[in-house]
């Protein structure tokens, strides 16, 4: 089974959110609390939904990735859900701090496209 | 242009008002999302990728120095310095919060500017034609007809919760800028057999997944009874639109499944009732929107401007800004102005707030204060003396606002795309920065001529691709971007819609995708044939050919 | 289900029946359009007010030379989002004169009561408990109103015509 984590958009503001380990929702997708076991998932889901603190919970399926400086972060997938973790992809300068390397919005934006992120 | 009276000002301050409480409940848990959402859509507020989205509308694309300031204001206190103009005369805001909104919806009350109904299943924000009122060829002023709609659709409570969204687009002139002919419902001004201004009315036009170009349903319809016709086309859709599935809710599907003949019985039929009902309105009225749309006072000044010819020579980018950029005005030595907002690499649309600050300023300052918004996503300064368009083009280069490419290649309308939309399968705008940056030089576009490059990022055709010459529809290929190219669309009066080509391409691939496609057009056109020209004599074949290799396609 | 009147939840003496249902009694039955058609004229003999349920694609033009023997049409929200019904009740109210109780059933919600009004509903089946206070605000929240419809609220166009003269 595919690693999954809990995502939604805040109602607040409508910030892209995580459901992290303790509960709380955080902006931060290497936060997320990963679910593996069919169990846990299903968990998770239940959770994330009854949450009203947010709005559209879903789960998606995400990768860990290990950098070189062997720290772990969390890797969406689609394509769509990294431009929603890490993006948008035109906008540097409003992209998601702690980007990580596989997702660097700062180079050329063509650079960017073709690596295909 | 129109200034709200009082009764305007209450309507559109309580409809503030009353959303503050909806989003007051919404966020003490007493409104669901479920139930809140239409109320939010209603108005304007959507929830995208990354944030929630505000779309402002700009009624009939007019904006007076002051709302353009308070736009910039908004801009910069309640989002992240930026916003985007759209393909239908509105303006979006990417990153408002939820509980800012009221306060937003507040300031821009302040200047007579609302976000009601530029979402959800109802009647949207009208378009009209960005040349309205100085086009010289104009047969009347869409912008009257366009505030009347308004009026007459706001809130409307027969038809607040259509089959689906609902566009109306008026034209004044024989050339038709508001793609007319793709919108629900499209109104031609023109003049009757005694010389009299009346309508025709299109109606069942539109993009999106099914693609029509709009049928003639009335010929000629007298102006007095504009009001009174639409309620009939609406009551009619509001029964007979499907409601069973949303991709075929569209009254475009409601006179492909009926058959015009027998929509048009059902219409006027309707009409005949409801035109004796008291919905049109008095002629006082109709006269009281129209004198806010009078002239202003033109100076008496000579066509021919020293100044502006020397300085085309002495300048040539500014010679290529006059050509591409300046229409003519219907009053002598006045010109109009496109302000392009696609500068090569940018995003197609977008402004920051410094930008439309600086906007403002140059409106007061060289186009009496005010400014008008096209589909097409740039700026029209509508009355601009000659001898000052040398002075105002330098300025707009100081803002990265003067590049002289409108109706060229580079002037391409883009969707946001997969960037912000919740909806996209694809990316639109690096795609169209890659494409600008392919085509950055000047002299080359001005060689391709006239040339309209759409880019959508999903089937629902925000950025109109099936109306461009080369249109571009973002599609997901099993977890990748990939481009489907159309080619031959066109959104003027001989509207036509794009034919898809062959497989769709790679990210990597597309942008040498249009570039061939250009190629082959140099190669093939006679002397003085524009692009649309050229395809419409040739058909696709040799873009085809060109494409995916002559014997592939003969094996296909 | 609560009966919303004038502003007040009032007791709804109507009674929904199946076509086959037995109706001999006094009570007010609601019928559907199929039993009207069938029975019209033992349900005009009847010594009881009748009401007839139309769907949302039922025109109400069918019951046009009925409606002086019909006392309430009920018609329906499938869901809030469900515009039709806003057609049926101006037909109803405004072409065809109607001048019994038209009543909102099903989705029916505050933030388009003043929707329902403006179009000649009457009367509305609400959920239980709800805030009338809060169905009254909703009611009120938009005083001016620019385009005529089947209310005789003075609209915007009216006023200014009337400043005007
Ligand atoms: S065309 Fe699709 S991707 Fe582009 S803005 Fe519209 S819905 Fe979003």
């Amino acid at each position: 089974m595919t690693l999954q984590i809990a995502t939604a958009n805040r109602l607040t503001d409508g910030i892209v959110v995580y459901l992290g380990y303790d509960g709380e929702w955080t902006r931060h997708i290497d936060e997320a609390r990963v679910a593996e076991r069919e169990d846990d998932i299903a968990d998770l889901l239940i959770e994330a939904k009854a949450a009203a603190a947010v709005v559209g919970a879903y789960l998606i399926d995400a990768e860990i990735h290990l950098s070189e400086e062997s720290s772990r972060t969390i890797r969406p997938q689609s394509y769509r859900e990294r431009i929603r973790a890490f993006g948008p992809s035109i906008h540097p300068a409003f992209a998601k701090k702690m980007v990580p390397e596989h997702f660097d919005p700062r180079t050329d934006v063509s650079a960017v496209f073709m690596n295909g992120i | 242009m129109y200034k709200y009276d009082e009764f305007d000002e209450t309507f559109v301050s309580e409809r503030v008002a009353q959303f503050r409480e909806q989003v007051a409940r919404r966020l003490s848990g007493d409104l669901s999302e479920d139930e809140f959402r239409p109320l939010r859509l209603m108005n304007g507020l959507y929830l995208q990728l990354h944030a929630y989205m505000l779309r402002v509308a700009i009624p009939y694309g007019m904006l007076s120095s002051a709302q353009m300031r308070k736009l910039a204001e908004v801009a910069r206190t309640y989002d992240r310095g930026y916003a985007h103009f759209t393909t239908r005369q509105n303006i979006q805001f990417n990153w408002p919060k939820l509980e800012d909104t009221p306060d937003i919806l507040e300031e821009l009350a302040s200047v007579e500017m609302h976000a009601i109904q530029t979402s959800g299943n109802c009647i949207r924000n009208v378009t009209a034609d960005q040349y309205a009122g100085v086009d010289p060829e104009e047969i009347d002023d869409s912008r009257v007809w366009s505030e009347l709609i308004r009026q007459w659709s706001s809130l409307h409570p027969e038809f607040t919760f259509l089959p689906r969204k609902f566009k109306i687009a008026v034209t004044g002139s024989p050339h038709d800028r508001t793609a007319v002919k793709f919108h629900d419902i499209g109104l031609i001004i023109k003049r009757g057999p005694d010389g009299e201004i009346g309508f025709e009315v299109l109606v069942g036009g539109g993009l999106g997944r099914t693609p029509m170009i709009g049928r003639t349903v009335r010929d000629f319809l007298p102006k007095q009874y504009l009001l009174s016709y639409l309620e009939a086309i609406l009551r009619v859709y509001n029964q007979l639109g499907r409601r069973d599935n949303k991709y075929k809710a569209r009254i475009k599907i409601l006179v492909h499944e009926t058959g015009i003949d027998a929509l048009r019985d059902m219409v006027e039929a309707e009409w005949a009732s409801v035109k004796e009902e008291g919905v049109d309105l008095p002629d006082a009225e109709v006269d009281r929107v129209r004198s806010y749309f009078s002239d202003p006072e033109y100076l008496t000044l000579p066509d021919h401007d020293h100044t502006f010819q020397v300085k085309q020579f002495e300048d040539p980018t500014f010679g290529r800004w006059v050509r591409a950029n300046l229409a003519p005005h219907k009053v002598p030595g006045y010109v109009i102005a496109n302000i392009s907002l696609k500068p090569i690499g940018g995003a197609p649309g977008d402004a920051t707030s410094a930008q439309m600050t600086a906007i403002a300023d140059l409106a007061d300052k060289y186009s009496l204060g005010e400014m008008r918004v096209a589909h097409e996503q740039n700026l029209v300064f509508a009355d601009v003396k000659k001898s000052d368009a040398y002075a105002l083009w330098k300025q707009l280069n100081e803002i990265q606002l003067g590049t002289p490419n409108l109706g060229l290649i580079s002037d391409i309308i883009a969707c946001p795309g997969l960037d912000y939309c919740s909806l996209a399968n694809a990316r639109s705008i690096p795609v169209a920065q890659r494409l600008q940056r392919r085509f950055a030089d000047i002299k080359r576009q001005f060689d391709i001529g006239a040339l309209t490059l759409n880019i959508s990022g999903c089937i629902n055709a925000c950025g109109h691709h099936h109306a461009g010459h080369i249109g571009i529809l973002g599609v997901d290929r099993r977890g990748e971007e990939y481009y489907q190219l159309t080619l031959g669309g066109s959104a003027d009066e001989n509207a036509s819609i794009g034919k898809i080509v062959g497989p769709a391409f790679s990210g990597a691939e597309i942008v040498d995708a249009v570039e061939l496609v250009v190629e082959t057009y140099l190669k093939l056109r006679n002397s003085g044939e524009k692009f649309i020209e050229t395809y419409r004599q040739l058909g696709e074949t040799p873009f085809k050919n060109a494409l995916f290799g002559e014997k592939q396609n003969a094996a296909a | 289900m609560p009966l919303l009147k004038e502003g007040q939840i009032v007791t709804d003496p109507w009674v929904r029946v199946e076509d086959d249902a037995d109706i001999s009694g006094e009570t007010a039955v609601v019928v559907s359009l199929k039993r009207w058609l069938d029975e019209a004229e033992t349900l005009k003999s009847r010594n009881a007010p009748v009401a007839v349920a139309l769907s949302n694609d039922q025109s109400p033009s069918q019951l046009v030379d009925d409606l002086d023997s019909i006392d309430a049409v009920f018609l329906t929200f499938p869901a809030y989002t469900d515009g039709r019904a806003y057609s049926q009740a101006r037909l109803l109210r405004q072409r065809y004169g109607f001048q019994g109780e038209i009543r909102a059933t099903g989705n029916v919600l505050r933030d388009q009561y003043a929707f329902m009004q403006r179009c000649g509903f009457d009367a509305y089946d609400v959920a239980e408990g709800i805030d009338l206070a809060g169905w009254g605000r909703s009611a009120g929240a938009m005083s001016e109103v620019y385009q005529t419809a089947t209310d005789d609220v003075q609209t915007i166009w009216a006023k200014r015509q009337g400043t005007a003269a």
